[in-house]
């Protein structure tokens, strides 16, 4: 019952809706993108009904057969012609069977076992995950599973301590695997961590290989899994890593809509929802996801095709709207304020941002941390840089790639605009954050980075 | 970058752990957890640690009991004891005007208002 709960309901309505979006014949090697991302955003989904049916009233598998029969609905409708991906698609290259390029997927395999060896090491000494895990989401997700009607007793003013502002997504995906399962497990809340873990490293290595090639694909695995601080964010439990997930995907779908435009309103609508899965998982997603939507905006005023942009900002925007509508209402009807804001006043945040201190001290903390949040000597990032330098940027960049830059500059910007003023302590909150924030951004920054190479491999 | 990998992934995991408090807590509080009802109003909190200089032992109070919610501090009618020196239980109570309604062991309280 626990593995219908999760991954396999998730991940079927995920994998549907990416058939109905992307089509394909009945074994498609492109698969394991679909799985990967759909895993990802049929969790979201799920965690999205299963809190409409805390508010009906109603038990949560209800609400998980009628997403399966609309997922299933849309891929009898839309998704049984030939995959977009395939279509079009050159033949593989010889240089690709070259014996170096054949090391990269055996390196990539050999590092994705070791972090998987330090996943379930940390994962078996510390069930309940880290701090942040056990006292915010676990402790939510035991509110609203033991609590019975009375859940909104997850929100009480007595729990200030342990952010009950913060979204649901993850709370809400626990607690949805223990009703299935009549009772509490700690395999729920590492389960799910570990699903969006191994879904990062496969999207990204399956996006690559979509819109590049193989040996970049193995080589960006590389960079993301050998980071230990990414697989150990993963294993205690900590909502960093399906933020990074997202993101990730926003961006991928924005690059794969450019690419195959025969799919791009389809494909608009899944960027729209993993934006709104961004704001549905943690108070910075929303930050992340209103920098998302703003930049998409952007074609429909300045592209050459205008009409065609607003339509795809329109199915952008109605895939973001079922997360949007989950947000707004909790928000808006059951949290209290955000500790940030409500310990703000316009004057005290002002006598911050005139503080030029504090912008040196945010600045260090980004170069500094830059080099090191990986947990790894050999820092990812110079290697990355490295690696760039070798194949050189590609000119001119496509579109949706000069729209990603955007994207994750302004994001890196509007961090640091938020430790520019918010109240507290700016060392104590640098240090417990600053990393997890890089963790957020790396998968996309190296699927971003990859893409805007100039050469084939 | 794949052998700096793989050698600080299992570094990593081989590092020597620390004591892993959320998973005793759970055992600690089971019966006083059973003993208190799911729609009971909020209870208070004593220990002999004060919360401004640690307050992990009361997060994993409220982690254990949830969804009962634990206030910070003793002015409640019935009032939840977590001690590391259990003897020290009965003084700090009625110094807070409580009186001891069961004690579960462990260091476990369960005070309620004294009057």
């Amino acid at each position: 019952v626990g593995l219908i709960a999760f991954p396999l309901v998730p991940a079927v309505i995920g994998f549907l809706l990416l058939r109905a979006a992307t089509a394909g014949a009945r074994y498609c090697r492109h698969d394991l993108f679909r799985l990967a991302l759909g895993l990802g955003l049929g969790t979201g989904l799920t965690s999205c009904t299963y809190f409409c049916s805390l508010l009906a009233g109603v038990n949560c598998i209800f609400f998980d057969a009628i997403l399966l029969a609309i997922a299933a609905g849309l891929w009898f409708r839309f998704g049984r012609s030939p995959c977009i991906f395939c279509v079009g698609e050159p033949p593989a290259r010889p240089i690709e069977r070259q014996a170096p390029r054949k090391l990269l997927p055996w390196a990539l395999a050999i590092v994705s076992l070791g972090a998987c060896l330090l996943y379930l090491s940390l994962a078996s000494q510390a069930p309940h995950g880290g701090w942040d895990a056990w006292s915010i989401y676990n402790m939510r997700a035991r509110f609203l599973f033991r609590s019975g009607p009375a859940w909104q007793a997850a929100f009480h003013a007595e729990l200030a301590w342990a952010h009950p502002d913060y979204p649901l997504l993850v709370p809400g995906s626990i607690a949805r695997i223990w009703t299935y399962l009549s009772h509490e497990s700690p395999l729920a809340p590492a389960g799910v961590a570990l699903g969006f873990v191994l879904a990062t490293a496969a999207l990204l290595v399956t996006v690559i290989r979509i819109l590049k090639d193989r040996t970049h694909a193995c080589a960006a695995g590389i960079l993301l899994v050998s980071a230990p601080f990414f697989t150990t964010l993963a294993a205690w439990q900590y909502a960093d890593v399906p933020v990074a997930f997202f993101l990730l995907a926003a961006v991928a779908l924005t690059c794969l809509e450019d690419r195959f435009p025969v799919s791009e309103r389809r494909l608009a609508c899944l960027a729209g929802l993993s934006a709104g899965m961004l704001a549905w998982t943690k108070n910075e997603g929303l930050m992340l996801m209103l920098v998302f939507t703003a930049f998409r905006a952007a074609p429909m005023f300045f592209g050459p095709r205008k009409r065609s942009e607003v339509m795809r900002y329109v199915a952008l925007v109605t895939g973001a709207s079922l997360p949007l509508a989950c947000v707004a209402y909790f928000k808006l009807v059951l949290a209290p304020a955000n500790d940030l804001i409500a310990g703000q006043t316009t004057a005290a945040a002002l006598a911050r941002s005139a503080n030029a201190g504090r912008y040196i001290d945010v600045a260090l903390a980004f170069a500094n941390h830059i080099f090191t949040f990986a947990g790894i000597a050999l820092a990812p990032v110079i290697v990355l840089a490295v690696y760039v330098f070798c194949f050189g940027i590609a000119k001119p960049l496509a579109p949706s790639l000069r729209l990603a830059w955007c994207i994750l500059l302004a994001a890196i910007t509007g961090y640091f605009v938020i430790y520019i003023v918010s109240p507290g302590d700016l060392t104590f909150r640098l240090t417990g954050s600053i990393d997890r924030i890089l963790i957020q951004l790396w998968p996309s920054i190296l699927l971003t980075s990859i893409l805007t190479l100039n050469k084939p491999s | 970058m794949a052998c700096a990998g793989i050698f600080y992934l299992l570094q990593a995991a081989a590092a020597p752990r620390t004591p892993y408090p959320p998973g005793l807590v759970d055992e600690r509080f089971g019966e006083l957890k059973r003993s208190l009802p799911k729609d009971s109003p909020p209870v208070g909190y004593l220990g002999d640690i004060a919360l401004e200089t640690n307050p992990s032992g009361y997060y994993l109070t409220q982690y254990a009991l949830a969804p009962v919610v634990v206030a910070a501090g003793a002015h409640r009618h019935l009032v939840v004891g977590n001690f590391a020196r259990p003897a020290l239980a009965p003084t700090l109570a009625a110094a807070n005007g409580l009186v001891v309604l069961h004690s579960f062991g462990n260091g476990v309280f369960l005070f309620r208002e004294g009057k």
